[in-house]
This record gives C-alpha cells, sequence and structure tokens, in this order.
C-alpha cells in the first residue's frame, strides 16, 4: 500500500515514515504544498496524511485538487489546531478522517487501516488472524467457524489489536481509541484490563489462542506465539 | 430619571420661577402706579377744596349722590391722611372700594375734617384682567415651549438612544465593527465615531487572541506529537533492556501527563476569549442518557451504584462544551467514588446534581474549583478538570457550587 504523507515537521515526518515503514507501507514524503501538489499530480496513492498547516498554502486546497482528480485514496487530515471549523470543512470536502496532534501512532494505524479497508475493498476485505477472521462489514468475529459475540468495546478492541499486530500498544493508546476524550475515565482504573480480561477470555473460550501479551507497567502487544 | 425627563422639569421650574415673579412684580407696580395716580388725583382735590374756601369763604357743599366728598366738623387739626375703604356706590348699587383722603381744614376757626374718595374698582377690575391676560399667556408660553422642546429634543436625541440600544445588544464575536449613519450633532457623531472606533479595535484583539491561541496550540502540540511519535516508536524496539524500557516507559506517562495539560490549558484559553458561541439550547438530558451508558459499564466494574433522575432540560450552551462538563463531572464521580459506594445524577429543568459517596475533602472547598488544585497528589490528574467546568458554565451565566453533605459530595449547576 502506498502512502503519501504531506508534513513539514521534518523530526515528525522520520518518526511518522520509519513507523508506517515497518507496518509494511512503501511511503513518501512532501514537505511543502508546492511538493505535494506535484506528487499527487504524478503519481497515485492508496492513502493521503494531509497536514493542513503548510508552507506555501493551505492543505485543504490538496484535498479539493485530489477530489478534482478523482482520486480512490484514502485521506486522513492530521492537524494541530484541533479547531472545529477545519475539521468540518475537511470532512465536507472528502476527507475520510481527522486525527488531531498529537496523536498515538497505533491510533494512526489503526485509523489508515479502517480508511484503506473501506476505500480499497469497500469494507468487504476479511481480516484473517491465524484462527480468527474478522469480517468488518457485518462486525462479525470468528474463531474457525464459531462466532463471537463480543460487546462493542471488546470489537474494537481486537480491531486495534489487529490493526496494531506486533506492536506495543500503551494504555492510552487503548483508552484513547475505545473512549476518546472520555478516555481520562478509563486509564486510571485498569478497565482496559477488564475489557482485555473479557476479549480473551471468549476467544480462549471459543477455542483460540490467547495472543495477548501483558508487557508489564506498560501495555500489551498481540502478536502470534 | 430619564434625561427628557430631567429637561423638561428643569425648563418647566425655570419658566414657572420666572412667570412667577414677574407676574408678581408686574402686578405690584401696575397697582403701584395705579395707587400714585389716585392719590395725585385726591391731592388735586384737596387744592381745588382749599381754594374754594379760600375763595368762597364757605365749605363745598355735599350734593347729593356724591360720596366723594365728606365734610365733617372736627375737634382740631389732625394729620392727613390716605386710606382704603369700602363705600356705598349710588352708582353701581353696591359697596365699593374707594381711595380716601381725609384732611383737615380751618374755617373761621372752625376746624373741619374734609375727606375726599376716589373709585378704584374701575382700576381692579382693569388689573385683574390684565393680570389675568398675563397668566393666560404664561400659561400658553410654557405649554407651547415645553411640548415644542419636548419634541425638538426628542427628534434630536434619537441618534443617541440607538446608539445606546445598539451597544446593548453588541455580541463581539458575531456583530463585527459596528457602523453608524452620520449624525447631524456633533457631539453624537463623535460618540459614534468612538464607537466604531472602539468595536473596530476589539474585532482586531479578538482575532489577534484568536490566532495566538491557534498558534499556541500548533506550537506546542507539534513537538508533542513529535515526542510521542518517537517515544512510541522507541518503544518497538526489541532490543531495549527491561530498565531502558522502564525508562521509556516513564517518559511515555511523562508526556501522556503534559498533553493532557496542554490540552486543558488551550481549551481554557479558548474559553475564556470568549471563542465558543453558543448556536443553540443543548439537551442535557439527552446528553447525560448518553453519558450515562458509558458511566454505568464502568461503575459496574467498580461495584458503584449509579442512580439517575432526569427531566427534560434545554440550557443555552455549546454542544462540544456542554459535553466537557458533563464528562468531567462524571469522571470525577466515577473516580472518587470508593468501591460498592454511590452515585447520583438528579436533572430538573434549570437545575444538576451529582452526588458520590466518598471520604471528605483534605483541604478546603473553596479550594476546589481552582487551576491546577488537586486534593491530594495525584499525578493522573491535572487539576484542571473542575476550573474548566467552572469557566465554561460562567461563560454562559450557569452557575457551578460545591458541598459536602451527609457522607457525599455534591456537585450542583444551577442553570441560568
Amino acid at each position: 500500500m502506498k502512502v503519501l504523507l504531506v508534513e513539514d515537521e521534518a523530526e515528525l515526518a522520520q518518526a511518522i515514515i520509519e513507523f508506517l515503514k515497518k507496518e509494511g507501507f512503501v511511503c513518501e514524503h512532501a514537505s511543502t504544498f508546492l511538493a505535494a501538489d506535484e506528487k499527487l499530480e504524478l503519481y497515485s496513492y492508496d492513502c493521503v496524511l494531509l497536514d493542513l498547516n503548510l508552507p506555501g498554502g493551505n492543505g485543504l486546497d490538496l484535498l479539493r485538487k485530489l477530489k478534482a482528480l478523482n482520486s480512490r485514496a484514502g485521506v486522513i487530515i492530521l492537524s494541530a489546531k484541533n479547531a472545529i471549523d477545519d475539521k468540518i470543512a475537511g470532512l465536507d470536502l472528502g476527507a475520510d478522517d481527522y486525527l488531531s496532534k498529537p496523536f498515538h501512532l497505533a491510533e494512526l494505524n489503526a485509523r489508515i487501516k479502517s480508511v484503506l479497508r473501506r476505500k480499497q475493498f469497500d469494507g468487504q476485505q476479511l481480516i484473517r488472524f491465524e484462527e480468527l477472521t474478522i469480517n468488518p462489514e457485518e462486525q462479525e468475529v470468528r474463531v474457525v467457524n464459531q462466532v463471537l459475540t463480543l460487546t462493542k468495546k471488546e470489537y474494537d478492541l481486537l480491531l486495534f489489536f489487529l490493526s496494531n499486530r506486533n506492536r506495543l500498544l500503551t494504555k492510552e493508546s487503548i483508552a484513547e481509541h475505545l473512549w476518546g476524550d472520555d478516555m481520562d475515565l478509563a486509564d486510571s482504573f485498569d478497565f482496559i484490563y477488564t475489557h482485555i480480561k473479557n476479549m480473551r477470555k471468549k476467544i480462549v473460550e471459543a477455542g483460540g489462542k490467547d495472543y495477548v501479551k501483558t508487557v508489564y507497567g506498560m501495555g500489551y502487544k498481540f502478536s502470534s506465539l | 430619571m430619564k434625561l427628557l425627563t430631567k429637561t423638561t422639569l428643569l425648563s418647566l421650574l425655570i419658566s414657572l420661577g420666572v412667570f412667577s415673579l414677574g407676574a408678581v412684580l408686574f402686578y405690584k407696580q401696575l397697582k403701584y402706579i395705579m395707587n400714585e395716580e389716585t392719590e395725585e388725583m385726591l391731592l388735586l382735590k384737596r387744592e381745588q377744596i382749599k381754594s374754594f374756601v379760600a375763595q368762597h369763604k364757605r365749605i363745598p357743599r355735599q350734593e347729593v349722590g356724591n360720596e366723594n366728598l365728606n365734610v365733617k366738623r372736627s375737634s382740631g387739626f389732625k394729620r392727613p391722611e390716605f386710606k382704603d375703604t369700602l363705600m356705598f356706590s349710588s352708582t353701581e348699587e353696591e359697596m365699593l372700594p374707594y381711595h380716601q383722603h381725609a384732611f383737615s381744614l380751618k374755617l373761621e376757626n372752625s376746624w373741619y375734617r374734609i375727606r375726599v374718595s376716589q373709585s378704584i374698582f374701575e382700576q381692579d377690575d382693569l388689573v385683574e384682567t390684565i393680570r389675568n391676560a398675563f397668566v393666560a399667556i404664561a400659561v400658553l408660553f410654557i405649554v407651547l415651549y415645553l411640548t415644542i422642546t419636548f419634541l425638538f429634543t426628542r427628534v434630536t436625541w434619537k441618534t443617541f438612544f440607538r446608539t445606546i440600544r445598539r451597544i446593548k445588544n453588541y455580541n463581539a464575536e458575531q456583530d463585527g465593527t459596528l457602523h453608524f449613519e452620520k449624525s447631524s450633532t456633533k457631539e453624537f457623531q463623535d460618540l459614534n465615531l468612538a464607537i466604531e472606533d472602539m468595536t473596530g479595535k476589539i474585532q482586531l484583539e479578538m482575532k489577534n487572541l484568536k490566532m495566538f491561541t491557534e498558534n499556541a496550540a500548533h506550537e506546542l502540540q507539534t513537538p508533542l506529537a513529535i515526542l510521542q511519535s518517537k517515544t512510541e516508536n522507541l518503544m518497538q524496539d526489541t532490543s531495549l533492556n527491561e530498565n531502558q524500557l522502564a525508562q521509556v516507559n516513564a517518559l511515555q506517562q511523562s508526556l501522556s501527563r503534559l498533553k493532557k495539560i496542554v490540552q486543558a490549558l488551550l481549551l481554557l484559553t479558548k474559553i475564556e476569549n470568549h471563542q465558543f458561541v453558543s448556536r443553540n439550547k443543548v439537551d442535557i438530558r439527552q446528553l447525560l442518557d448518553e453519558k450515562l451508558k458509558s458511566v454505568l459499564e464502568l461503575a459496574d466494574m467498580k461495584d458503584i451504584a449509579v442512580s439517575s433522575r432526569l427531566e427534560p432540560c434545554a440550557v443555552t450552551l455549546h454542544e462540544d462544551l456542554a459535553e466537557i462538563v458533563l464528562s468531567n463531572l462524571l469522571n470525577n464521580a466515577l473516580k472518587y467514588t470508593p468501591p460498592k459506594g454511590e452515585i447520583e445524577v438528579v436533572l430538573t429543568q434549570n437545575q444538576l446534581e451529582i452526588r458520590n459517596t466518598g471520604p471528605a475533602l483534605l483541604g478546603s472547598e473553596k479550594d476546589i474549583f481552582k487551576r491546577f488544585h488537586k486534593d491530594q497528589t495525584d499525578s493522573d490528574s491535572t487539576g484542571l478538570g473542575l476550573s474548566i467546568v467552572q469557566s465554561i458554565l460562567q461563560e454562559f451565566g450557569h452557575v457551578i457550587e460545591y458541598r459536602y453533605e451527609g457522607g457525599k459530595h455534591v456537585f450542583g449547576i444551577r442553570f441560568k
């Protein structure tokens, strides 16, 4: 999957690119409006990560250009402003998602994968991991052939793990993913721990294996045994 | 008292004063002149009588029906005097006022007291008429003057009243710079220009503040984003030993804390710069309903009982800010209620109360809404949650209070 990162902060761009490469994406970078404009003109991407605060122009104009080119790329807006106007404008213009800085890379990862699923396969693609099969459109999880009944939070959690497999996920990033702005609620009481515990239990009871590893004091990792 | 009333009353008082004084003086003057004239005539008559007596050596005969002359013998000389008296007038057949002069006259060793009189009732009538006319003119003048002044002033001051109304209704976020029509009155024109100037400055200030908070947000959040991403990547390095991993974890924790504080401060700044404008009324009951669903889930895990009684309630607020208020208060309730405790939420048309069981505060109740105040050191808490709640509510005119009652923390919001 080809991703274009449009971001002017060099250090941040470097961190994101390092991460995307690890996740197996082919990654390109543009740090100015003109450079991004050119790249979009010449190449096609599966996903564009767009910072709105660019030197030389407004990121929203790039978005307009993408739409004018009838691009099938998924667009995720990254912005430091957290300004509601920007958010509404971006989504109105056809962006697929909006993330405000600072964000967890794990969250970005989950969002990219979600957008790709929607854009590329119209949500049809099944996610497979070992004996687990997930149908995102139906929000259905199977262990081999048995359907699991998971709560919404447990489902979201599993999907998050699967999108970020083999990555150490902090409690914060999980909490933010599950509860968004209410994350304060969750990370104080090991609510996460309970949700994870329940999720693991259900998978194991259905015959699956427990792929969640607790990294003491830090967080969790979902990986093959 | 209204300006118009004040000026009208003043004009009225002065007019009345001037006219009253004038009337009195005029009346007195008139009477004095008339009096002088009468007395001169009486003195003239005296001289006439004296010449007659000197010439004819006898007292003039008192004609019948002529009450103007009255002669009586007297014992001796008495001083001459003037007086007013009532006498019967044969012509008018009633008692009328006369001015009378009495003097003593000697004729062949006999003293006589002679009284000459002049009727003054015609004069009195005249003075009456003049006086009435004067009063009528005065009243007419006052009424006309006041009415005209009143109407004229109202027209002239219309610009001013309009300006006042516009200032009263001025909403800095929505109205932009105020512009006024040109006024023919210099002072009002000056006033309007000054206000245009001032609102222009306010708009500029607001724009600058907005830009400042946006820039601050960007400048603060970019390094935070860099820290977050790099720390997260570092965490993935499998070559780190346990100690190094623990360090990275500590970094991540502090970073999370910092992120929360920056977020909270930026929000507070925006609120206090009035950057949130209420668009419509917010349905608090619906919001609470939704929030309570997640609260219930989490309360269950902590073995806390949650009860709620919600009535319809819609208030002036900003949708996102209302969410923040409710989240903060409910989160606090969940956080500070010990296991097996209770949380109660009661919502009425204009009041919301959230109660939770728990130990009393260590510190003072009045500090609870202060920025960065934490009752107990807790690295998870920014100490800004309640400040934000209070700022938000104050911005829209609502009031929040805290009390500890019956073993429960109670937060009460009274909506405007």
